[in-house]
């Protein structure tokens, strides 16, 4: 039998000759293995934002000082200094909040620092760990124990990662209850992304933006480094317990006779009285020792605990021995999961230690087998008691060290189905002995269905259910859970699934193997799991073709019709046609598949999401750990985002951050020193002093060190400082790189942007999970008095009518609306027309403004600006900007460059997943001089900038790096761009007149020598007069000839009415 | 001196006598094209309208064709000088060459030179045969007339199966005897190879005579010749679709390309013998019938307007029973009735009912 591990390592190696760097390569950000270089950029560009909106907000002209020094290799210290108003010590730890978790969630204003992160899970989220334990999130972040956990690599692989931080937050209003087909589910915050897979790739989605039928990541497999198997004695409670080995005894005894010369000389060593040494070798007061005091001895004389645990191997109390195992070996798993299936242990009546464990089964097999077990384990010749009735048998035994035993593997005395549990020491055994246990308890409890072809397995004892789904996931088998009732159902199903069952578990009950073959001829109900691709069916005819290979061939049960239009498919389907195809193509994979392929291979699949609900949480706290790398980890099997702030990790290792401050030049200077406690997410202040800082007026300076790694070009702290450039012209910032170089973005405007006004959401915009957050915490009497007062432009009677269309009483105080009513309110708000929002909140830069900051920072020909009239999506105001350099430095070669811009923000990645970048690709550039091939970026001396101004921009991910698609806002800056694109083709139209102007003199030079041959030719005239001729005529009427030629086409016309 | 030389040398020298009087060198031609295109209604003739354009030297749009021309005419002359002749690919090669210090060469492709000697066939009034540049041969010819090429004797009846290649310039050829009565001429090559397998032209005493599609300038101007010193009726025999009843057209009433040299050309008297619609129903060739396509209909409709078919009432007929049809048949769709049912039964019915249109 092939073990799960050497067919891992075949498939890795297969998998080998597939060039997939390149599409892992795309999906890196995604997957959070963020560079340090992207730390460096997130800590400036932080700082630099808030200093910039705290200068804006007092109308002070910002002067930014970005200091970035090298400490050691890759530490970096970053200073940021302003002229803004200071910072009261009281404010100091919101500095920190900018940086995780002080969101102005709900404040919708057009400021630059919005949509903060909030990430954290319900406390009894199960996190597998890398040694094959399985806790409960809470347990992990209340001991701080910073164990490896699972973690997906950018290859898509799970790997082992070591926690970092934890994080342990008061429970948000609501929480999101994601329960996704085949039984997992979890409790999210809303905020909470979840890895999920789209048409256009794999994207990090909000818990509370999930809907039905997103596919999202759940683990496939789980590669776990088990412990050794411990000793059967450091498990079991030793209380009283004696041992029964007469040599082992005896050769102790010796030894310490020797050593000591008298047994009372030995019981005075340890304490105890002489008889009872005596005892242990001689008659008539025979008694065995306790193990405790033989171990005690055994180590007083030289020998290891571990070789007493090694040689005692029969134990017991009272006269009652049995053997036991040396380590806890698989047999005795199989034991216990027979147990677990169909056993009952109990107490004695009669007997305060004895234990009764009986094991019931209709198959003559089975009984036999636990018979044997018995015998093997314990030395137990255990009674066949035949229950003719019943048609069954039971085999019975008492042993108290057995049920002990059994009792630390998670099988307590009394009713089984409510204390029994799988503990860590069953969780961390190795493969092996879990298939064992897995064995017995499905040999016993489980059952095949030959109809469905699968295996299922039930209990109602959740929990226990849950774990074995967890730990069957390591055999990389793949089960759903169903709920029928109080019952809950783990049924295994899908060819690929019941086939690895199969092989590496499998039963010994030869009635359920039995059934369990025929069940594999039969062609088995579909893996839970599906792999979605964009066009997969496509691309698997494409192959197919490729191969010339006909449909019919590939056996795959669907017609060509039918499988082109296909996103995704179930596991094994897909398996069955890439062994096909693969055997066809030489065993190589199919270029036009080796993405799919590397998806199949790898370790998470994707489940469709059943139902996505809003609860109130029933538990204080939410939960949350960062590894050192890596942004994501397996939880309740599912792939789900962490706190985002691998970078917050890496800051809080360091120094602490040092803040000096002054806010009047009447008032000292402060001086603080500020550490992060991350368990509960507040800032501790270390340090705080008066200090003199005379060139300061007011302001605020921030250091800190982290690790993290300089670069330049692209996405780069230069870069990024250019672009704030660009956007703010009204400020003034002064850079010095690691490389001491200075460099110095000077301001171009005086004129301030006007202060943002705050406004009330508005109700097209609001979520659900949002409307439930604001009604709870709504001060106002009646939900009509909510709606008008929370938000802009609802009027008495558009509030009347939203309840109305609701069905929810008008007057009902906001906190007691149910959640049901809530979504009938949200319902209700999107059927009823509600005036547009007020746009007097927006802050665009302005058109000439724009144009000042691109001519300042970028070395070109031709400049222009838009700035669009607002707009309204979802409820939500915006403004589009658009500003075009053209020629000059810009390469004209290459793809045209886009500069994007959020509220004045730089936004540096993701670029193609960004409205604008569709925007811009949209936009027919030939008209305008440029070239475009179709779907792709114009290429040119051209750089492109577009900027939007909201109260809330819809960003696609977490990490606010790409605007979202709305039809609005890519309409919006579609016409904006159009326009600029319309300004810079005038230009280069009247540039291209000139260039040829001089060209066509050029180019009658060089026709006349070759005219005025044939000319010679044909008539016998001189070449070189013909030729001085034309070239006088060229020189003297250069331009009356070249209006001539322009009027070319005209003087054709003339001809023609002769 | 010819008259052909004499027209190239007046050509140069006008274009001389403008540049020394320091005007734009400038050559008059006339328009080529459909508006400038006149029907004639008593000579039955396409003929070139007064319409002219001029080509400036000094003129981004026209300078290169000025200068092609110009060439042309020069490598023409020349080649009247030697008294040789000179295929258009020969002076392709002839013209063909990168202009010093630049990356511009006087013509890029054949089709440049080609256009600049039918400018010159424009401006000199001669076909370009006279200025000794022939076209491809193509086409053949069987039956039993006997002619004398270039001192040679040849007696078409006796030419095995290939048949006697028609050359592009057909001056030169003097008729000796002919017992035949009659010419088909027909679109397909393949057709004619059929008819002269059968010996068509032995039994029925004709001449069967084709090119491969459009009408050769040589073929167009033999038949011309045969009709005229003969005195042979000339029957084609083509394709039902508006591509084969343009071939018609052409040979009949001359082209709009070549409208400034009908007279050399058109076979006035030639009459259309099929396939015709009537002939489609007669021998139940509808299923043989290959569906029309977009173009079909847009050539079709252009066909039906021309001014020489716009008041026949026979091809109008034809026309609209095309159009009805919404399909189009080959000649050969006739071998569904036997493979020689063309030369057997087809060809002697219609000749004999006199069964065709003009």
């Amino acid at each position: 039998m092939k073990t799960g591990r050497t067919i891992a390592d075949e498939l890795a190696t297969k998998q080998r000759d597939i060039s997939v760097s390149e599409f892992f390569l795309k999906n890196r950000h995604l997957l959070g293995f963020d560079n340090p270089k992207k730390a460096l950029l997130t800590s400036v560009k932080e700082a630099v934002d808030n200093s910039l909106d705290a200068c804006e907000e007092m109308k002070i002209a910002p002067e930014l000082k970005v200091i970035i020094e090298t400490v050691k290799d890759d530490r970096y210290r970053i200073t940021v200094e302003d002229n803004g108003p200071g910072i009261i010590r009281e404010h100091v730890g919101k500095v920190f909040g900018k940086l995780l978790y002080g969101s102005k969630f709900h404040r919708l204003k057009c400021s630059r620092g919005q949509q903060g992160i909030g990430i954290c899970m319900s406390p009894d989220t199960l996190v597998p760990t890398a040694n094959g334990n399985i806790k409960e999130i809470k347990d992990i972040v209340d001991k701080e124990k910073k164990e490896d956990i699972f973690v997906l690599r950018p290859d898509l692989k799970l790997s082992r990662q070591k926690i970092s931080t934890f994080f342990k937050v008061k429970a948000p209003p609501y929480i999101v209850k994601l329960n996704v087909l085949g039984g997992k589910e979890i409790e999210l915050s809303p905020e909470n992304p979840v890895l999920v897979k789209t048409e256009q790739g794999l994207d990090w989605k909000r818990a509370d933006c999930l809907s039905k039928g997103d596919y999202v990541a759940v683990a496939k497999t789980l590669d776990v480094q088990p412990s050794e198997e411990p000793y059967t004695l450091s498990v079991i409670d030793k209380h009283e317990l004696r041992a029964g080995n007469p040599e082992l005894i005896k050769d102790i005894m010796c030894k310490l006779k020797k050593k000591y010369g008298s047994f009372i000389k030995i019981a005075a060593r340890f304490g105890i009285k002489k008889d009872h040494v005596m005892g242990f070798t001689k008659r008539p007061l025979m008694r065995n020792p306790e193990l405790s005091l033989l171990v005690r001895f055994a180590e007083d004389i030289g020998y290891k605990k571990e070789e007493i645990y090694e040689k005692a191997t029969r134990v017991g109390r009272l006269g009652n021995y049995i053997n036991i195992p040396v380590k806890l070996c698989p047999k005795l798993f199989r034991f216990a999961g027979l147990i677990a299936g169909d056993g009952n242990i109990q107490k004695k009546r009669k007997d305060r230690r004895g234990q009764n464990i009986s094991f019931w089964n209709k198959e003559e097999a089975l009984i036999q087998d636990f018979k044997n077990i018995t015998d093997e384990l314990f030395g137990i010749n255990a009674r066949i008691i035949r229950d003719k009735r019943e048609k069954g048998s039971c085999v019975q035994f008492s042993s108290a060290v057995a049920a002990n035993l059994l009792e630390k593997l998670g099988l307590p005395a009394g009713r089984k189905c409510e204390s029994f549990t799988i503990p860590p020491l069953l969780l961390q055994a190795s493969n092996m002995h879990i298939a064992e246990y897995i064995r017995g308890l499905f040999d016993a409890e489980g059952s095949v269905s030959g109809k469905r072809g699968d295996i299922s397995f039930m209990i109602t004892n959740e929990k226990v259910i849950r774990h074995i789904s967890l730990l069957l996931l390591r055999f990389g088998i793949h089960s759903t859970i169903n709920k029928a009732g109080k019952h809950k159902r783990l049924i295994i199903s899908g060819r690929s699934n019941v086939k690895a069952f199969n092989e590496k578990i499998g039963f010994i009950s030869p009635k359920q193997a039995n059934r369990l073959k025929n069940a594999l001829k039969k062609e088995c109900k579909s893996h839970p799991i599906m792999l979605v691709y964009p066009k997969m069916g496509q691309c698997i005819l494409n192959a197919e073709k490729s191969l010339g290979m006909s449909h019919y061939a590939l056996r795959c049960g669907q017609a060509k019709t039918e499988l082109l239009g296909k996103k995704y498919m179930a596991y094994d389907t897909l398996s069955k046609i890439f062994s096909t195809l693969k055997s066809k193509a030489q065993k190589k994979v199919p270029a036009e598949l080796q993405e799919i392929y590397a998806l199949l291979n790898s370790d998470i699949g994707w489940s469709n999401v059943a139902n996505v609900e809003f609860a109130e949480p029933k538990y204080d706290y939410v939960y949350d750990v960062t590894m050192a790398r890596g942004n994501n980890f397996v939880a309740n099997g599912i792939v789900v985002h962490n706190s985002a702030s691998a970078m917050y990790g890496q800051l809080t290792t360091g120094k602490p951050i040092k803040i000096w401050s002054r806010i009047s030049p009447k008032k000292p200077a402060m001086y603080f020193e500020l550490f992060i406690d991350t368990r509960k997410n507040e800032p501790n202040i270390t340090k705080q002093e008066e200090i003199e800082w005379p060139e300061k007026e007011h302001g605020i300076k921030i250091e800190i060190e982290l690790e993290a790694k300089y670069t330049k070009g692209k996405q780069s702290v230069d870069d990024y400082l250019k672009q704030v450039a660009i956007a703010n012209p009204h400020t003034h910032i002064i850079y010095i790189t690691p490389e001491k170089e200075v460099m110095e973005f000077p301001s171009v405007t005086k004129q301030m942007p006007k202060e943002p006004k705050e406004i009330k959401p508005h109700p097209y915009g609001v979520e659900l999970g949002m409307l439930m957050k604001m009604l709870k915490e709504s001060k106002a009497n009646t939900l009509s008095g909510f709606l008008q007062t929370d938000f802009c432009r609802v009027s008495p009677n558009v509030a009347k009518e939203i309840c109305d269309k609701a069905g929810v009483d008008i007057k009902i105080k906001p906190g007691k609306v149910m959640p049901q009513e809530v979504e009938s309110i949200y319902k209700a708000i999107q059927n009823t027309k509600i005036m547009s929002p007020p746009t007097d909140c927006l802050v665009p830069i302005g058109e000439e403004a724009l144009e000042k900051g691109l001519k300042k920072e970028v070395a070109a020909e031709f400049y222009t600006a838009v700035t669009r009239p607002p707009s309204v999506y979802r409820g939500n105001p915006f403004v589009i900007e658009t500003a075009l350099a053209y020629g000059g430095s810009l390469e004209s070669d290459d793809l045209v460059k886009i500069m994007r811009f959020a509220n004045r923000v730089p936004l540096l990645y993701q670029q193609s997943s960004c409205s604008s970048y569709s925007a811009v690709v949209d936009t027919a550039w030939r008209n305008y001089g440029l070239g475009q091939s179709r779907g792709a970026l114009p290429s040119g001396p051209v750089l492109v900038l577009v900027h939007m101004s909201s109260v809330w921009v819809p960003f696609t991910s977490e990490a606010k790096e790409a605007i979202a698609s709305y039809p609005e806002i890519i309409h919006e800056m579609k016409l904006a761009l159009q326009e600029c694109g319309r300004r810079m083709g005038l230009y280069i139209r009247k540039n291209i007149r000139a260039r040829e102007q001089k060209a066509r003199v050029n180019l009658f030079e060089s026709y006349i020598p070759e005219l005025a041959d044939s000319l010679s030719r044909l008539t016998g005239g001189k070449k070189e007069n013909i030729a001085a001729s034309l070239q006088k005529m060229l020189k003297k009427g250069m331009k009356n000839i070249i209006s001539d030629a322009m009027s070319g086409i005209e003087t054709d016309k003339k001809g023609d009415e002769k | 001196m010819t008259k052909a030389k004499q027209e190239l040398q007046n050509m140069g020298k006008k274009i001389v006598a403008d540049i020394d009087k320091g005007k734009n060198p400038e050559i008059e031609l006339p328009v080529r094209a459909l508006s400038n295109v006149i029907y004639d209604k008593k000579t039955c003739l396409l003929t070139m309208g007064k319409n002219t354009a001029k080509r400036y030297f000094f003129n981004v749009a026209h300078t290169k064709k000025f200068m092609q021309t110009v060439e042309v005419a020069a490598i023409s002359k020349n080649l009247l000088e030697e008294g040789k002749h000179a295929s258009l690919r020969d002076v392709f090669y002839m013209a063909k060459r990168t202009i010093p210090n630049t990356k511009i060469n006087v013509v890029d492709e054949q089709n440049e030179s080609d256009k600049a000697i039918e400018d010159m066939e424009l401006i000199t009034g001669c076909a370009r045969e006279w200025l000794n540049i022939n076209a491809n041969k193509m086409g053949s010819v069987a039956g039993k007339v006997v002619v004398e090429d270039s001192g040679d004797t040849i007696d078409w009846s006796k030419l095995g199966s290939g048949g006697w290649s028609i050359p592009s310039n057909v001056e030169h050829i003097k008729f000796e005897k002919t017992k035949a009565k009659y010419i088909i001429y027909m679109e397909k090559a393949a057709v004619w190879e059929r008819l002269h397998e059968d010996r068509f032209w032995d039994k029925n005493n004709c001449i069967i005579m084709s090119s491969q599609g459009q009408t050769t300038r040589g073929i167009r101007r033999l038949l011309q010749r045969m009709q005229e010193e003969l005195k042979l009726p000339v029957y084609v025999l083509t394709d039902f679709d508006p591509w084969g009843i343009y071939i018609y057209s052409v040979l009949k009433y001359g082209s709009i390309s070549l409208a400034h040299i009908t007279e050399k050309l058109a076979v006035g008297g030639c009459k259309f013998l099929g396939i015709t619609a009537d002939d489609i129903i007669k021998y139940d060739l509808k299923r043989h019938f290959i569906k029309f396509e977009d173009n079909d209909y847009k050539r079709l409709a252009q066909i039906t307007k021309y001014d020489w078919f716009k008041d026949n009432k026979a091809w109008q007929r034809q026309f609209k029973m095309m159009k009805d049809f919404k399909a189009k048949a080959e000649i050969q769709a006739m071998s569904a009735r036997g493979i020689s049912f063309i030369s057997e039964k087809y060809l002697p019915d219609k000749i004999k009912k006199e069964d065709w249109i003009e």
